[in-house]
């Protein structure tokens, strides 16, 4: 089975800042690879079979490091989608581009079983970029599963809802989207680490994607960050108990008033 | 037909946060002169949402039993298309951030993930509030170019619906044929979950707690007082507790009467799940916690020895009456 992935490297730190136009500087801080798109690895190493496993991912250039890891766990193809153009994507624009360097890595979909990606990253935590990218290339998806199998060439995969989890069956070729830590990502091994060494990482460029400057980055985004504020409202005027003792009978009385 | 100030509300199973949206989209589309639809993906009585503040209600039939959200999209996209309202609103459920994205990606417009509040400009312009970087700060978002606007809601962060009882409204009913690509083969029903946004008393876990063996303990003492045990999404990434369990802003909101955060920090992705709390207890061992600020009363020492000597005192009480 032959499978892309789609990670994204997040800052390992919150300390991030932005510039006047909200756009994330990414320069500082160390990079990640997203927890639930460690899932989306993992679970396509352990389905790919006699295929292949591709990684892409948009960001930075020098996500090399992090990306020839991934070739050392046994990634057989890292494509590195980097350029001025790109940044302050929202979730659309993100989607796009992802859409058309999708495109241009087979002659057709066919070429491709599945597309996996993590259900949302902990910066933006919008889980949107899977099931907008599904709808530009005309997929079917599911997301925020927790489990994948395969059955006489079906999807049969496990979602996480509010209300349950739920068995759900479809077609290849789809796109999946994961929950965080439901398949623990792999260790790199020596040989894999020799390997990847040598191994190339693929770069593409808006230009070398046939994109224009308009349809990327903040340009081609429709939502646009209008502002930012500190703390959200909710602070309230604390009273701190003087001792344990006086907290202990505190705490007492309000649970007696709660109305059970 | 050009884009007209209307709202559209897509109403997903929880009839509670879906007549909550209904409301707020009606005092929004007021600001703006635009009427309010509610379109309603499952079998509900009209009468509420028209009550709640819808002009008019669609209601889709025959999508109660699809789990195909890419379908669905493209069946919501085609009324979008014949309607053309200025803003569209879901709830962020994971259905309806499945649904919603797939529904902005087809009528190539924005989208807002998430949203804690929204405010409505008289020109029809949706300003958007969502936290973001996990931490610390409140984003205003804007589509500002593109229509129609969409944005999810989070469940439980608006206020109560209010309903007027002489309102009246048009009621269409609108069967979808639905060729689905993915199928449903069961369900299994989630077990603490429900009740946690039900509960009057919560006691929350954050990182604090340490391990496994703390939060059965808390979940003791919570069952002991008939409360509901929760956790932080610090706590849930560590292991410590189940994902059925976290509260926050990826977890669910809750709204008890008596809240009591043990040794959870106060990120702002936990905040906005639980500040509308009528009454929050911070345990702390660090007396700066951000959690201090958002709690109404704080004790500040190691949780277990509070929670040990509290509930001694607990169980002496009971014992006397």
């Amino acid at each position: 089975m032959n499978i892309i992935v789609c990670i994204k490297l997040v800052p390992s730190v919150m300390n991030l800042t932005m510039d006047q136009e909200y756009v994330m500087q990414r320069d500082r801080v160390v990079q990640v690879i997203n927890p639930a798109d460690e899932a989306a690895l993992e679970a396509a190493l352990r389905l790919k079979g006699n295929g292949s496993v591709t990684v892409i991912t948009m960001g930075k250039p020098s996500g090399d490091d992090e990306l020839r890891s991934l070739l050392a766990r046994g990634v057989d193809r890292a494509v590195l989608i980097t350029d001025k153009a790109f940044a302050g994507a929202d979730t659309y624009a993100t989607a796009r581009t992802l859409s058309v360097a999708v495109n241009s890595l087979g002659n057709n979909l066919e070429d491709f079983d599945l597309i996996l990606c993590g259900r949302r990253a902990i910066d933006g935590e919008t889980g949107q970029v899977p099931p907008e990218l599904a709808i530009l290339l005309k997929l079917p998806f599911v997301t925020n599963i927790t489990k994948i199998n395969f059955n006489q060439g079906k999807i049969v995969c496990s979602r996480r809802l509010e209300e349950g989890i739920e068995e759900l069956e479809l077609g290849t070729p789809a796109i999946l989207s994961l929950c965080e830590y439901s398949y623990p990502l792999r260790l790199a091994t020596i040989l894999g680490l020799q390997k990847a060494r040598r191994m190339q990482i693929i770069t593409l460029s808006r230009e070398m994607l046939g994109l224009k400057k308009e349809e990327c980055g903040l340009k081609g985004s429709p939502t646009r960050v209008r502002r930012i504020t500190g703390q959200p409202q909710g602070i309230r005027n604390v009273t701190i108990a003087k001792n344990i003792d006086e907290g202990i009978a505190r705490l007492s009385e309000l649970i007696a008033e709660v109305p059970l | 037909m050009i884009t007209s100030n209307d709202i559209w509300v897509i109403g997903d199973k929880q009839i509670k946060y879906d007549l909550a949206l209904l409301s707020k989209a009606h005092s929004m589309a007021e600001v703006c002169a635009g009427k309010v639809f509610a379109v309603m993906l499952y079998e509900t009585d009209p009468d509420y949402c028209i009550r709640a503040g819808a002009d008019e209600v669609y209601l889709l039939q025959g999508l109660e039993k699809i789990a195909d959200d890419a379908a669905i999209a493209h069946a919501l996209a085609s009324l979008l298309r014949e309607n053309r309202p200025g803003t569209v609103l879901f709830q962020a459920t994971v259905r309806g951030r499945a649904i919603a994205p797939a529904v902005a990606a087809l009528l190539s417009t924005g989208l807002t993930a998430d949203c804690i509040d929204l405010k409505m400009e008289e020109s029809g312009l949706l300003l958007q509030k969502r936290p973001a970087l996990g931490d610390s700060i409140i984003a205003e978002i804007v589509c500002d170019k593109l229509r129609p606007q969409m944005a999810t809601v989070r469940p439980g962060v608006l206020e109560d619906p209010t309903f007027q009882e002489k309102r009246t409204g048009k009621v269409s009913i609108i069967p979808i044929e639905i060729n689905a690509l993915v199928t449903k083969t069961g369900f299994m029903p989630a077990q603490s979950s429900e009740l946690l946004s039900e509960a009057k008393i919560i006691i929350a876990g954050g990182v604090g707690i340490g391990s496994r063996e703390g939060f059965e303990y808390l979940r003791e003492i919570a069952l002991q007082i008939g409360g509901c045990v929760g956790a932080s999404r610090a706590a849930v990434d560590a292991g410590y507790a189940p994902y059925t369990w976290q509260i926050g802003q990826t977890g669910i909101a809750v709204k008890p009467n008596l809240y009591i955060a043990v040794g959870i920090s106060g990120a702002v992705h936990h905040l906005v799940g639980m500040n509308a709390s009528d009454y929050i207890v911070a345990i702390n061992r660090d007396a700066k916690a951000p959690i201090l600020q958002y709690a109404d009363y704080a004790i500040v020492g190691e949780w277990r020895h509070i929670l040990e000597q509290w509930f001694l005192s607990y169980q002496e009480r009971k014992v006397c009456i």
